[in-house]
């Protein structure tokens, strides 16, 4: 009679849990849709999502858009930036979350204008950069005018339009994996510390065998969150350079959405956009397995 | 020992001072700028301060309008989204985290893969159906394009902050006779209120700072949000630098005030998820 009643009770939550998901699932669901919707119009000719007719054309969007030399391009550049913005973002925050790891005075102050360019919208710190990027009457080239270096035209040269992205992209970024890395970091007991001080080790083996290893599961975790991003970058890249000069700032999001909504053809942006995501959903899977298995070894 | 000791100071007041600067510093000049003559601005060789000072800028702005009309829309279509993406995210993340059933489990793997979606591969096919729906170039159209990405961010992040609600206050709260329902409204929610906000600041603040999605689905002025608003001016033929940071410094003062008064529930909602595993 009591495991009877336990069985009901059981059953009973269990509605209950899928009755309170049902308003996110539909929103969910919608977002499935969507998905669906990407895959149908990337197998869909480009005339055919525009008229709203369907004809379907195998691989073709696919082919087109892995062999057209623009994108092998636009793959070069996303990848570089993507590999380029985290290192530098790491080794930033590394620096700093060590700098900040005892309670100094001032480190809250320090704290709060970490997390500034965060928060700002990607929109309105390209604008600023921009502006202070600008040849003549920009303040970057000024302050390196001043140190006796001739500044680049930053957002009109191949080369120095790529360090442009690059710089910004970390401003934007970097303070997430600042205050992450500080979230870990704070959390190595001092007695540890102090007990390795006492044993005769220095600052740097201090750092390299009890800090470093602690935190490899929030570089873990930053990684897993960074790259995609990165990946995805689009904001920054619109409003800076416009993809240019001459495509050299180009990355994968910005020619997906140029593609649809500059050029009309659906049909291929789908396709490469899907790529984006199967790429995304790739790396996320691998890392997660590998990340995972990692974790089973060390216990 | 104290020779070594202030020596390590004076490294990590170095290292803090430059990041500091470098990452504040891009405020400072945004500010600097607003407040100079549209003639200081193309000095060469740049002087740094403001000289002479003027708020004339801000005061175009504001008699122009349009500005207003752009914070209005961003703040509507901003608090909107939110407060609907609560209403529907907070029940789900407490199934999701409290109730053992398998269609939950694989609730959350679906999820977990839409998660990873790029915004770019959404924007392409919903830009057609909003289209066929008649719902390009509205207000609603742009809030039901961003539903999904902030429910999704929501349950994850609420997720892991109900797994850590007491279960015994829960029993003695079903005990006492509360449904689900009245557990979730008057248990769960007051005492994981620090969470929630945190998840709604960080929703509300990704629907104010969105700019792609926003910029397919609205086309006319009127409707426009803020980010479009800048890019309107960064756009044009010549760029008016002052106006347009006047602009920026209006958009982002609510964003600074509010990381500042809110900096630590901040930074604990933000790395919750990430260093918790």
């Amino acid at each position: 009679m009591r495991q009877k009643k336990y069985v009901v009770l059981k059953q009973r939550r269990k509605r209950t849990g899928i009755l309170l998901c049902i308003p996110a699932f539909l929103v969910v669901a919608y977002a499935i849709y969507m998905l669906g919707y990407a895959l149908v119009m990337s197998f869909n000719s480009n005339m055919g999502v525009l008229s709203g007719e369907y004809h379907f054309v195998g691989w073709e969007n696919y082919r087109k858009v892995l062999e057209s030399e623009e994108m092998r391009g636009v793959v070069g550049n996303t990848l570089l930036y993507a590999a380029a913005t985290i290192v530098t973002e790491l080794g930033i925050g590394l620096l700093v979350s060590a700098a900040l790891r005892r309670n100094i005075k001032g480190s809250q102050a320090a704290k709060v204008c970490i997390m500034l360019p965060m928060m700002m919208a990607p929109i309105a710190s390209g604008t600023i950069w921009r502006w202070m990027l600008t040849d003549r009457y920009g303040i970057v080239n000024h302050l390196l005018g001043l140190l006796k270096i001739d500044g680049p035209m930053w957002l009109a040269d191949k080369l120095a339009a790529k360090f442009a992205i690059l710089f910004v992209s970390v401003w934007t970024a970097a303070p997430f994996v600042i205050l992450v890395l500080l979230a870990s970091i704070s959390s190595v007991s001092d007695d540890i510390i102090e007990a390795a001080r006492i044993d005769g080790a220095g600052g740097l083996q201090v750092y390299w065998n009890i800090i470093f290893p602690h935190l490899k599961s929030a570089i873990a975790v930053i990684l897993l969150i960074r790259i995609p991003d990165a990946l995805k970058m689009y904001d920054i890249v619109y409003i800076l350079t416009d993809g240019g000069p001459a495509n050299a700032t180009q990355v994968i999001s910005f020619y997906v959405y140029n593609k649809g909504f500059t050029s009309l053809k659906f049909g291929e942006a789908a396709a490469a956009s899907f790529l984006l995501f199967l790429f995304i959903a790739a790396f996320s899977v691998f890392f997660n397995s590998l990340v995972n298995r990692n974790k089973k070894k060390g216990r | 020992m104290t020779k070594k000791k202030i020596f390590t100071n004076i490294y990590t007041y170095f290292i803090l001072i430059v990041v500091s600067v470098f990452l504040i510093f891009p405020f400072i000049w945004l500010v600097f700028t607003s407040v100079k003559t549209e003639v200081q601005l193309f000095e060469v060789p740049v002087k740094i301060l403001p000289d002479p000072f003027t708020i004339k800028n801000y005061i175009d702005v504001i008699q122009d309008g349009s500005m207003l009309v752009y914070l209005k829309n961003s703040l509507l279509i901003a608090v909107l989204t939110t407060g609907i993406a609560l209403v529907i995210s907070i029940p789900a993340a407490y199934a999701l985290a409290k109730i053992k059933f398998r269609a939950g489990v694989a609730f959350f793997m679906i999820i977990l893969v839409i998660r990873m979606v790029p915004g770019v591969t959404q924007i392409l096919p919903m830009f057609q159906v909003l289209t066929r729906l008649h719902l390009i170039n509205t207000r609603t159209g742009l809030i039901i394009s961003y539903l999904p990405g902030s429910v999704i961010f929501m349950i994850m992040l609420l997720r892991t902050f109900f797994m850590e609600f007491p279960q015994e206050l829960e029993d003695a709260g079903m005990i006492d006779g509360l449904g689900t329902v009245e557990v979730i409204r008057r248990l769960v929610i007051p005492i994981s209120l620090p969470g929630i906000c945190s998840a709604t600041l960080m929703s509300f603040l990704s629907s104010w700072n969105e700019f792609m999605y926003a910029s397919v689905i609205i086309r006319s002025p009127e409707l426009k949000t803020m980010p479009l608003g800048i890019q309107s001016y960064v756009s044009t033929f010549q760029i008016y630098w002052g106006k347009l940071t006047a602009n920026a410094v209006i958009y982002v003062l609510p964003v600074v005030l509010f990381t500042i008064f809110a900096s630590k529930g901040l930074i604990q909602g933000m790395t919750a998820g990430a260093v918790k595993e």
